[in-house]
């Protein structure tokens, strides 16, 4: 019984700090040494594959990049697997933030992507308008008449002068084939299902955080034709469209991390049955 | 009564005929109306960005009366907090006055103060919630009995690994998001729905003026 009571005390009480080396020392491992391990493809991560490649070339995909600096390892491979799909279709892509970090992050993914070596022409075939507050209101806007919502891209260069901006003449959602939203934001999910799916009937793809999922369920499928789910979303993305890019090392991590948090869970619990077995 | 007027009726007033006209737009395909309301779109696009300045000179008001309080309280730490913050917001606005958002200066910056704290700030959120799971999901009811159950499930087939070994994973998971889940936040979402459509109709008749702040009635 002592033992047993001994035993349960340690259960309980596992010293955190060792827990969280645990998980630390998990992922800094398999960053060194990628497991590889296999990555089943969900419905969810198909559907939003499905989207991108039934665009047709010339076809343009709208993208929001609506993230921020915390979120970026889960939202900038999702962005440029899709992009790199996107291009492979030979889609036009116009990029837009409602988030303010969002255009300061973006030349990063553009420049892992590097769109001219595939001999895609900034202008041409793709263009990042840049940040537009107002949220509903601006994805709306944007929807009626990007032309009127924007007269210079991100690096304040004129747009009247970017072939692709005569594409984007009123009404502005006749031109797009699908839109993309990236964000870590319930509302911006759901205002952007509301302005483009529901009311123009644009097919819509989204990649929020894998916890951010349940609230936009049920819009899926029928007014939203794909969900990334969060970094193990982008993963699936990966493999399905031979693209292996950085999320695939996150799936690693993600089982890894999942694991050890999954055994501390069992343990603690193990301790507190034998525990309350004692006092009984 | 002139003061009324312009504090309550025209507000109410521009509150009704713009609601009319948004929503109008929604159902009426009609030249005029279609550009009238993009160009209210527009409107609230620029509001919306002069919020933003107007926050920030709401930031430096706040924090200089921080400052000064507890300066005169001796409480140092909590000071410098406060100054910290100012002096960031100012470095940032006058670099991005300066030299532009998109320019290399602005761009080291945000690459190297903000970036990396940022992604700290959220990762640790990774530490709480572990921490979370192992302290409090115990098995001491039926209620949490069934919640371990089922984040147990979640967890282990949100994991590509465990999908792989126990592949019945896959359809119980499938079963909780698609059925459950679903089902809940679809209640959730059509009563927030209906609430947001009386909301609205009530904001249009003048019945809901909580938005205008404190009136005498």
């Amino acid at each position: 019984m002592v033992v047993e009571s001994k035993l349960a005390e340690k259960l309980e009480n596992i010293p955190i700090g060792l827990y969280f080396i645990l998980i630390i020392g998990s992922m800094c491992y398999i960053t060194i040494y990628p497991l590889g391990l296999p990555i089943p493809v969900t419905k969810w991560t198909r559907d939003t594959y499905d989207v991108v490649e039934n665009l047709n070339p010339g076809d343009i995909l709208l993208i929001d990049n609506a993230y921020g600096a915390g979120t970026l390892a889960v939202h900038e491979p999702g962005f440029i697997v899709i992009f790199k799909h996107a291009m492979s279709k030979g889609a036009k892509i116009v990029i837009l933030s409602t988030a303010v970090e969002g255009t300061l992050l973006l030349d990063r993914a553009i420049d892992k992507i590097d769109p001219a070596s595939k001999g895609y022409e900034y202008g041409k075939d793709w263009v990042h308008l840049g940040y537009v507050s107002g949220g509903e209101a601006a994805a709306a806007a944007v929807l009626a008449d990007a032309r009127a919502t924007f007269s210079v891209d991100y690096k304040g260069n004129p747009l009247d002068q970017m072939e692709i901006f005569d594409e984007l003449s009123a009404p502005t959602y006749t031109k797009i084939s699908a839109v993309f939203v990236q964000t870590a934001g319930t509302d911006t999910c759901q205002y952007w299902i509301r302005q483009a799916s529901v009311r123009y009937g644009i097919p819509m793809i989204q990649q929020p955080l894998g916890m951010m999922v349940p609230p936009i369920l049920p819009y899926y499928p029928v007014n939203l034709q794909g969900i990334l789910n969060g970094g193990l979303g982008a993963a699936e993305y990966e493999v399905y469209a031979k693209l292996p890019g950085e999320a695939v090392k996150l799936s690693d991590m993600l089982t890894v991390a999942g694991l050890v948090v999954f055994i501390f869970l069992v343990l603690g619990n193990i301790g507190d049955i034998i525990k309350r077995r004692g006092v009984r | 009564m002139s003061g009324r007027i312009i504090r309550r009726q025209i507000p109410l007033a521009v509150t009704f005929a713009i609601g009319v006209i948004i929503t109008g737009d929604w159902f009426i395909k009609w030249g005029p109306l279609q550009t009238t309301t993009n160009t209210l779109m527009n409107f609230q696009i620029i509001i919306t960005a002069f919020m933003m300045g107007f926050a920030g000179i709401n930031l430096i008001v706040l924090h200089q009366i921080r400052i000064r309080r507890n300066v005169r309280d001796k409480k140092l730490l909590e000071a410098f907090f406060s100054i910290l913050l100012l002096a960031c917001l100012f470095v940032w606005t006058a670099v991005g006055v300066i030299f532009g958002e998109t320019s290399p200066t602005y761009q080291w910056l945000y690459n190297n103060f903000n970036l990396p704290l940022s992604a700290t700030a959220y990762a640790m959120s990774l530490f709480f919630l572990a921490s979370a799971v192992y302290r409090v999901l115990r098995v001491r009811s039926g209620e949490t009995t069934v919640l371990l159950i089922v984040a147990s499930v979640t967890l282990l087939g949100n994991m590509p690994l465990m999908q792989g070994i126990f592949p019945f994973l896959i359809p119980i998971k499938d079963w909780i998001a698609n059925i459950l889940v679903k089902s809940t936040y679809r209640a959730i979402t059509i009563g927030m729905g209906l609430g947001g459509i009386m909301m609205g109709v009530r904001t249009l008749l003048a019945m809901e003026t909580g938005y205008l702040g404190a009136t005498e009635e």
